[in-house]
């Protein structure tokens, strides 16, 4: 497995790969308030 | 010393609740040998429910041959009534109401589920939701999703849905006819038209699309299934892997192959790679998310704690109804709205088992360098009779492939552009 140990997420939401900078841009709230995220019912889409 | 509570060699569970028949017989692990006393007595602490399910409808206009509530071990349905009444739908909101307000929760989510809940006119499946948001009071955010096949989708449907701040989930499995030769109705008719239709209008509305869920298909085509799914501009694509398990193994598997990760990986790539993010694909985003150390979002992967509740149309109060692929009655907990709360349900072993994370998995998983990742995968899929739900997931070899592959990726576009 690479080490992807150190990685700056605030860096990762504006790199020049435009997937990962998106997802990165919508995992805000999970660095932000991890405790409010849902570990979350697979047999729905919320 | 941590007391052995866990272990393989653990004392009987001791509850003196009695389990539904089948329980220990089935499944060992956990209702055999979880002593959820020495778990509380050794500090465990539950956390709460903070989804809930609620099957407002149980029967369903389809009958798709894979379905995990017709189609598979658990038959419970046959003897449950059609519809939530009024009065279960009350119980639940006041129970639902109680845990949160036990347990301080600001936010609760709820899931209305079938069967096909739209078979139930808006205003039945607004019905609970209101109670909830009632019950609840003002300080708790309620959020509200149906799940349906879209058959039933129409313009007045998805207005009274939005009007009731209920956001819309569909299930599909591809864009084309072909690959929702499954997806049937009683009669055998297909059900693609009608969902199809249902789809194009819910586009319209993205404030109120959550959307669609896809079971994989490895006889079709993966790019295809993909592209043709973008077609109908879900802002969320769920990629689920069939529900199987060591006595029931996916389809299309076979020793010293990965055809899931195969399929999945075919599709990551385009996505990956595209020049901008079509859709959020939450398999691929629970995954960098699991591999850059951040909490995950879904059930099926990654160590946290499993807080979702099932309330079925009679009331009672099961686990998640994915288990019911296991074994007849593997989701049961014996539980209602009406008698017990949902305090209760966080001490059941079934329960129980699935909040330890690392300690509830089978050896080779905790030694894992994946397993924060993976989590040992989806519950149902590391079933094997008469041994329970400490194996490793029938899915290990695919789930190894795929989370590999998508380290690599993510190694790849981060190398010396991010670090710290």
């Amino acid at each position: 497995m690479p080490d992807l140990s150190g990685l700056d997420l605030t860096a990762l939401r504006e790199i020049e790969h435009p997937v990962l900078a998106e997802v990165m841009k919508g995992m805000v709230e999970r660095v932000t308030h991890p405790a409010e995220i849902l570990n979350a019912f697979d047999s729905g889409i919320t | 010393m941590r007391r052995a509570i866990t272990s393989d060699v653990v004392p009987a569970q001791r509850s003196t609740r009695a389990l539904p028949a089948g329980h220990a017989h089935h499944a060992p692990w956990p209702y055999a040998r979880l002593d959820v006393p020495a778990l509380r007595a050794a500090g465990h602490r539950p956390h709460p429910i903070r989804q809930f399910v609620l099957k407002t409808h149980s029967r369903c206009n389809l009958a798709c041959t894979y379905c995990y509530v017709y189609e598979m071990a658990d038959q419970s349905w046959r003897g449950r009534p059609p519809l939530m009444t009024p009065a279960t739908a009350r119980h639940a909101a006041e129970r639902i109401a109680e845990h949160a307000a036990a347990h301080d929760l600001t936010r609760v989510d709820l899931v209305l589920h079938g069967g096909e809940p739209l078979l139930g006119a808006p205003e039945e499946l607004a019905a609970p939701v209101e109670a909830v948001r009632a019950a609840t009071g003002p300080r708790v955010r309620v959020t509200a999703t149906v799940q349906t096949n879209g058959t039933l989708l129409t313009r007045g449907r998805l207005a009274a849905l939005a009007a009731a701040g209920i956001r819309v989930g569909v299930s599909l499995d591809g864009g084309l006819p072909a690959h929702n030769a499954r997806r049937v109705d009683h009669a055998g008719r297909p059900g693609f038209g009608a969902a199809a239709r249902g789809l194009r209008l819910l586009a319209r509305h993205p404030e109120s699309y959550a959307g669609v869920l896809c079971v994989v298909d490895v006889t079709q085509d993966p790019l295809e299934v993909y592209s043709s799914l973008l077609g109908f501009a879900p802002p969320t694509l769920g990629l689920l892997l069939p529900l199987a398990n060591w006595n029931d193994p996916p389809p299309g598997s076979a020793p010293h192959t990965t055809p899931y990760a195969d399929w999945l990986l075919a599709v990551f790539e385009r996505w990956w790679h595209d020049g901008a993010r079509r859709t959020r694909i939450r398999i691929f985003e629970e995954i960098i998310a699991l591999l850059l150390g951040l909490p995950e979002a879904t059930e099926t992967l990654g160590l946290a704690p499993a807080t979702t509740a099932v309330i079925e149309t009679d009331g009672a109060i099961e686990q998640a109804d994915s288990l019911k692929s296991a074994y007849e009655g593997a989701a049961a907990t014996g539980l209602h709205v009406e008698h017990h709360s949902f305090d209760e349900l966080l001490d059941h072993p079934g329960f129980a088992a699935r909040q330890l994370g690392r300690d509830a998995l089978a050896p080779g998983c905790r030694a894992c360098e994946l397993v924060e990742v993976c989590g040992g995968g989806h519950y149902p899929h590391r079933y094997r009779a008469g041994e329970g739900f400490r194996r490793p997931s029938v899915y290990c070899a695919d789930l190894q492939v795929l989370i590999r592959h998508i380290a690599r990726a993510l190694h790849t576009a981060t190398a010396g552009r991010a670090a710290s």
